[in-house]
């Protein structure tokens, strides 16, 4: 066990690496640099001015020496400053990064209840008219994408019933308050958790279904076990399982999908930073952002493996 | 042999439909397949007839009709610059769905590609490449499709060449996987024994079983992408204006009154994505049952 | 139960699994149904304990009678009170019969808790003195592990102890040994056999397998396409024989007394369950039939006191020979030369064990751990034993689809260990295989005709008409019609598919063929059929066999000379005649004692050994000799020394190898 973990955060480095590479290089290649961003600001500009301030950040030295340096940096937890602002990136992504998480984390739990009970439900129901309707309301869920759903959402609840305020994290003015930011919170909570939560449904369903044809659900019927306990104590347990593998792809979609639902709630979360830095080329900001992402990412993964071996006996890592 | 003859006498009487006929037998039985092929065709038709159907270009501008509720001869009214919206999503759809496929052509290819390569030879060469795999599927695919987009400039081009670079590794994966099931199956050892060559394995064996999953898979992957553009466009960072794109008509809902007073902007394009995407995932859910192994590898047991 | 009726599937196109079955069951009697896959025998237990599916699964008619209750037609929530308490059940695969998530204590408990309302600690002292009942060891830790830590034949065990926790007064039985090797199958047999005179139940036990059943219990129904065919007391129906599928049934069976004589298969495949039961479903097989029987559906008639039978014909066969075909073996036995076609000495496959963080090799699995022997040409060598004792490997390696660690393979005086590219190519020119798997050895997107044609077109033999012409030969040598051709495998049934496994691998016109368990997946009356065909190939082409398996009758039956192997080594080789005559290794002893006897009056006589324990972890084989752990004639020497095989044969019997410090001793 501990040696597969070992192994795993070993296998990480690399991957690790490779990400960072990547974003050095995607920021690397963006048209315009810090001294450019900064120069534009403060007119008139000349080329030796330009050069000189290329070499006070180090802009002027070799790539891989550039790249050295900006790990360096980024080990010892610092991310660079914002071209547009001028603030620490670190700072904005701590800011900014509990308003994603909760986000992301309601709109997962949703998706993750609401999918696996209908799953199951349509599972136990199956040729029924109940199966059929969910897993038709399963294929439209995955074939609206989220911006299209929030939009919607916006539409029915804030602006025809006005249930719901339609943007922000909190009403305008107002001190902060739980109620209220929950408030805020469902409308894009749900537009992100309703594609997410068809997806479990459909594997949650499958799963159910292929837990029902074991012969152990076979032996606990004949033992005289009550329906319930045999649904829920054979039955489900062992449904959940694959449905870890579904809770770790869907992680990495999740923040795609935060940054297209923050942008239309106009929710101040990272999402909306990162589109914003990517409008203004603001390259750290963008670096950032995605390192902070692959490596949220990749420990989900971690995380994942781990919850396999918790819930199946059967898996042992060695 | 006198026992034998009589072995063979169950087989009824009548032709063989051959593996596809089978398949295509089980597809058409489908129901929801049926209808998402017939819906898909009439939004491919349509779109690709766009000229024929549709009375306006997609950037004709009537000034006199702006913002156009549905009715008369815009039958989904104009937008506020006065562009007919149902030339705009015929003209629009060409778009989506051209990225669509030839992103999916081009992730397919590198993906099973690479994924024949790990899966065949092993060893080094797989670690090697499931390791890149991994690092691919560690960034959020719309995340790193973005950064890439804002390095390279939005256009259609772009976005296309951009989804189809990065959405390989989940094909690749599928590939592998399913010849490393496969090369333990006993016709693969048997045709080994035969003295059958590796080339031959690979062409006659193996690629003609491993391509019905793939083929389910890159199906649920136009859908995908499709989405995955729609995506883009809307945050203004794949087709752009004044070219349409489902998506990018959908931009102009970011605008509280016109998401509140004029639906019929955006909930059009809307609905289309959702149609054909829609159409995709039945037709890929039939294929799945339809090329299902099961069938012919037969089940043994009760 | 009374004229119990099944149907699955929709109205049109049902499938008519199990079809008026009735029978009784006496308190404290034990009674078998015998019937092949399909022949609805599991359908009709399960539907007595409400266990089908319902839909697809329908009961269109019939009553089940317990204790003056009809169980059909009781509610479920009552029916639910009796399954467990009164009436429980066993199934046939133990893996996956047990919940993998839970421990064994809940799952043991559970229908105590349910039906007796214990308490937790009361349940839990039940379950652990019915572990103790079953022969687990150490009940108490034991309770608290999962499924995946115990082997197969212990699983079973558990799952003996939780359908008998309640104490019921019908255990049903659902082919609870058939996936376990003999030597288990023998444990469990006794097991079972002891625990119902122990505690007095009922048993209605499944099996495929009449020799199996015919040492145990009271009562046999037999079964074929959903219904009961023939039902008697075990010696009745063994004595007089009046249906003619229980006949054939027997008569494929070889038996371990007779003389070899040719195996009487019952011709055809398997009934087409699908039609409406009106006709009599095994008139098309039968060498009886006569018009009546297509027509008209026999009812089952009284031949004596509790011998029922279902033939409109079952007088006349009665009178006929118990064989009506049966000829002389067509094999000229001992025709075999003594030179030897094939040598393997030392052979070695071990599979390497990968651990840790940087995956070093920390050990390997001893697949196969210095194996030599000889076939010589034109004889059949059986290589037999338990699974895990690495005979398929070992044939594998023979035709290089393994890469032998260490070891010599002389075929034709040449060394071919390790061989790659035209060496092993050319090599395999002269050697086929047969697989074990008929649905899985084919490719199930390839026509017939390519599928035989295969090794011609790899080997680059004749044109493209020279082969199609050779193709349509082999159809014709394995009885198979022409019109297969362009069929794919999926079309086929599991006899045909095996038949065009061999068909392929004849194809190159080899001299040695290696066949990989080849029946071991078929139903018993296509079994025969299979192993006649390759009986009469070897005669007509010349063939040299090497015959992996573990079924010891059909082995005595097929093979020339026997190579008994216990994990990954041969401990004893030598003629069939003198192996199954006079074994010498205690583990050759065992393995024949536990063969089921299709007789029920040699039940008692016989002794049987039963083997303590399973087949230990092939990468921690146990020092010495590797059967030591198991051993009865076990001393200090066999723990610490290897034995080396000695000869005990003579020249009458020829060699006769065995590997074991104690052979020949009193």
């Amino acid at each position: 066990m501990l040696s597969y973990l070992l192994r795993k955060l070993l296998f990480s480095i690399p991957v690790l690496f490779g990400v960072t590479v990547i974003v050095f290089a995607i920021a690397h290649a963006m048209p315009g640099d810090a001294v450019l961003a900064m120069i534009t600001a403060e007119a008139p500009s000349s080329e030796e001015l330009i050069a000189m301030r290329r070499g006070e950040l180090g802009l002027d030295q070799p790539l891989y020496v550039q790249y050295l340096n900006w790990i360096g940096q980024i080990l010892h937890g610092n991310l660079g400053r914002s071209f547009v602002n001028g603030r620490s990136v670190g700072e904005i992504i701590g800011e900014r990064l509990p308003m994603t998480l909760e986000l992301m984390g309601v709109a997962l739990l949703i998706a993750f209840l609401l999918g696996t009970t209908l799953g199951v439900i349509s599972a136990l129901r199956q040729y029924k008219l109940t199966d059929y309707s969910l897993t038709l309301a399963g294929f439209v869920g995955v074939s609206i994408p989220d911006f299209f759903m929030g939009l919607l959402l916006v539409y029915v609840f804030a602006l025809e019933l006005r249930w719901l305020p339609s943007s922000g994290i909190s009403t305008a003015g107002d001190s902060f308050s739980l109620l209220d930011n929950l408030k805020h919170l469902i409308l894009p909570a749900a537009a992100l958790a309703l594609f997410r939560a068809a997806i479990f449904m459909r594997y949650a369903r499958a799963g159910m279904l292929e837990v029902l044809n074991q012969s152990y659900m076979r032996t606990a019927k004949a033992k005289g076990l009550r329906p319930s306990t045999i649904t829920l104590r054979h039955g489900l347990r062992n449904a959940l399982i694959p449905l870890v593998t579904v809770f770790g792809l869907a992680l990495p979609t999740l923040f795609g999908g935060s940054v297209v639902i923050e942008t239309i709630f106009q929710w101040p979360g990272i999402g909306l930073m990162f589109i914003d830095s990517v409008v203004n080329r603001d390259s750290p900001v963008i670096m950032g952002y995605v390192l902070i992402t692959a490596i949220i990412v990749m420990l989900a993964n971690l995380a994942t493996d781990l919850a396999y071996s918790v819930l199946d006996p059967r898996v042992s890592y060695d | 042999m006198t026992d034998a003859t009589a072995a063979d006498m169950t087989i009824a009487a009548g032709a063989s439909r051959g593996l596809w006929g089978e398949a295509a037998r089980r597809f058409l039985q489908h129901r929801l397949a049926t209808l998402g092929l017939i819906m898909l065709a009439i939004i491919v038709l349509a779109c690709v007839l766009a000229p024929l159907i549709a009375h306006y270009g997609p950037n004709d501008i009537d000034l006199r009709g702006r913002n156009q509720p549905p009715g008369g001869m815009h039958w989904l009214g104009t937008d506020g610059t006065g562009r007919d919206i149902f030339a705009r999503i015929l003209y629009g759809g060409r778009i989506s769905l051209t990225v669509g496929f030839v992103a999916v052509a081009i992730s397919a290819a590198i993906g099973i590609f690479i994924g024949c390569v790990a899966g065949y030879f092993g060893g080094k060469v797989d670690l090697l490449l499931m390791g890149l795999i991994d690092m691919v599927l560690t960034f959020p695919r719309l995340v790193i499709i973005i950064a890439f987009v804002a390095v390279v400039g939005p256009s259609i081009f772009n976005t296309m060449v951009v989804i189809g670079l990065l959405s390989w590794p989940s094909i690749a994966r599928l590939t592998r996987g399913e010849i490393l099931a496969l090369r333990n199956q006993e016709f693969i050892l048997a045709a080994r024994s035969l003295g059958t060559s590796p080339s031959v394995i690979i062409l006659e064996h193996i690629l003609p079983n491993v391509l019905s999953p793939i083929l389910v898979a890159i199906t649920l992957d136009v859908a995908t992408v499709i989405l995955l553009e729609a995506s883009l466009s809307f945050l203004g960072l794949g087709a752009q204006a004044p070219a349409a794109s489902w998506g990018n008509m959908l931009r102009d809902a970011r605008t509280l009154s016109i998401l509140e007073s004029q639906p019929w902007m955006w909930i059009p394009p809307g609905a289309m994505i959702a149609m054909a995407v829609l159409s995709i995932n039945f037709v890929g859910d039939g294929l799945r049952d339809a090329l299902d192994p099961q069938h012919i590898m037969g089940g043994g047991g009760k | 139960m009374q004229g119990l009726s099944v149907e699955f599937g929709p109205h049109g196109s049902a499938v008519y699994a199990v079809n008026d079955v009735s029978f009784e069951l006496a308190e404290g009697e034990s009674l078998a149904i015998v019937g092949e896959s399909g022949s609805g025998k599991s359908v009709t237990v399960q539907t007595l304990m409400g266990l089908i599916r319902k839909p697809p699964g329908r009961v269109t008619a019939g009553r089940a009678l317990f204790r003056g209750r009809d169980l059909l037609a009781i509610p479920d929530s009552e029916l639910r009170q009796i399954r467990g308490r009164d009436i429980a059940m066993i199934f046939q695969d133990p893996m996956s019969s047990l919940n993998p998530v839970l421990t064994i204590g809940l799952q043991l408990t559970e229908a105590l808790r349910e039906h007796q309302e214990l308490s937790e600690a009361e349940a839990e002292r039940q379950a652990l003195d019915m572990l103790e009942l079953v022969g687990i060891a150490n009940g108490p830790q034991r309770m608290r592990a999962f499924p995946h830590q115990f082997s197969g034949g212990q699983l079973q065990r558990i799952g003996i102890a939780m359908a008998l926790v309640c104490k019921p007064s019908i255990l049903i039985a659902d082919e609870p040994t058939t996936a376990l090797d003999v030597t288990i199958q023998a444990q469990i047999v006794e097991l079972v056999s002891r625990l119902q005179k122990q505690l007095g139940m009922a048993i209605i036990w499944i099996s495929h397998d009449l020799s199996l059943v015919a040492g145990f219990v009271d009562r046999v129904a037999v079964m074929y396409a959903g219904s009961i065919v023939e039902c008697a007391d075990v010696d009745e129906l063994f004595s007089t024989t009046t249906h003619p599928y229980t006949i054939g049934l027997l008569n494929s069976i070889p038996s371990l007394t007779a003389e070899n004589t040719r195996l009487v298969p019952i011709k055809g495949t398997p009934p087409n369950v699908t039609l409406p039961p009106t006709f009599c479903a095994f008139a098309p097989r039968c060498d009886y039939a006569e018009a009546r029987c297509r027509e008209q559906k026999p009812p089952l008639e009284t031949v004596n006191a509790g011998h029922t039978t279902a033939c409109w014909r079952w007088r006349e066969v009665d009178h006929l020979p118990r064989s009506p075909a049966a000829a002389q073996r067509v094999k000229p036995a001992g025709a075999a030369g003594q030179e030897a076609l094939l040598t393997v000495t030392d052979l070695k496959v071990h599979f390497p064990i990968r651990r840790g963080v940087l995956r070093r090799q920390v050990g390997a699995v001893h697949a196969v751990d210095g194996v030599s022997f000889e076939v010589l040409r034109g004889e059949t060598l059986a290589l037999v034993g338990e699974s895990g004792c690495g005979k398929s490997t070992t044939g594998r390696a023979v035709l290089g689809l393994e890469r032998p660690s260490a070891g010599s393979i002389v075929f034709e005086g040449r060394d071919y260990a390790g061989a790659t590219g035209e060496e092993l190519k050319q090599r395999r020119r002269d050697m086929q295989m047969v697989f074990q798997n008929p649905f899985g050895s084919l490719n199930p997107r390839m026509t017939v005709g390519r599928i035989i044609g295969e090794g011609l077109r790899a080997q680059k033999i004749g044109t493209r008409a020279t082969r199609d012409a050779r193709v349509g030969e082999l159809l014709a040598l394995v009885g198979l019609r022409e019109a297969l051709r362009n069929r794919y495998p999926f079309e086929l049934s599991g006899g045909q598919r095996q038949r065009v496994g061999i068909a392929r691998a004849i194809a190159t016109n080899p001299k040695f063929i290696i066949a990989d368990e080849p029946i071991s997946a078929l139903d018993v009356s296509i079994q025969a059929q299979i192993v006649n065909l390759l009986d009469d190939l070897k005669v007509r082409l010349g063939l040299t066999y090497l015959f992996v398996g573990h079924d010891l009758s059909m082995i005595r039956y097929l093979s020339d000379r026997v190579a008994v192997m216990y994990l990954g080594r041969i401990v004893e080789i030598g003629t069939t005649a003198s192996v199954f005559g006079s074994p010498l290794h205690p583990y050759t002893r065992a393995l024949l004692s536990a063969i089921p006897v299709p007789d029920p009056k040699a039940g008692g006589t016989r002794r049987r050994i039963v083997l303590g324990g399973g087949v230990p972890d092939p990468s921690k084989p146990p020092s010495g000799c590797h059967f030591h752990p198991r051993c009865p004639k076990a001393t200090d020497i066999c723990s610490k020394v290897d034995p080396q095989p000695r000869d005990f044969g003579s020249t009458t019997t020829g060699r006769h190898l065995v590997a074991c410090h104690h052979a020949g001793e009193a």
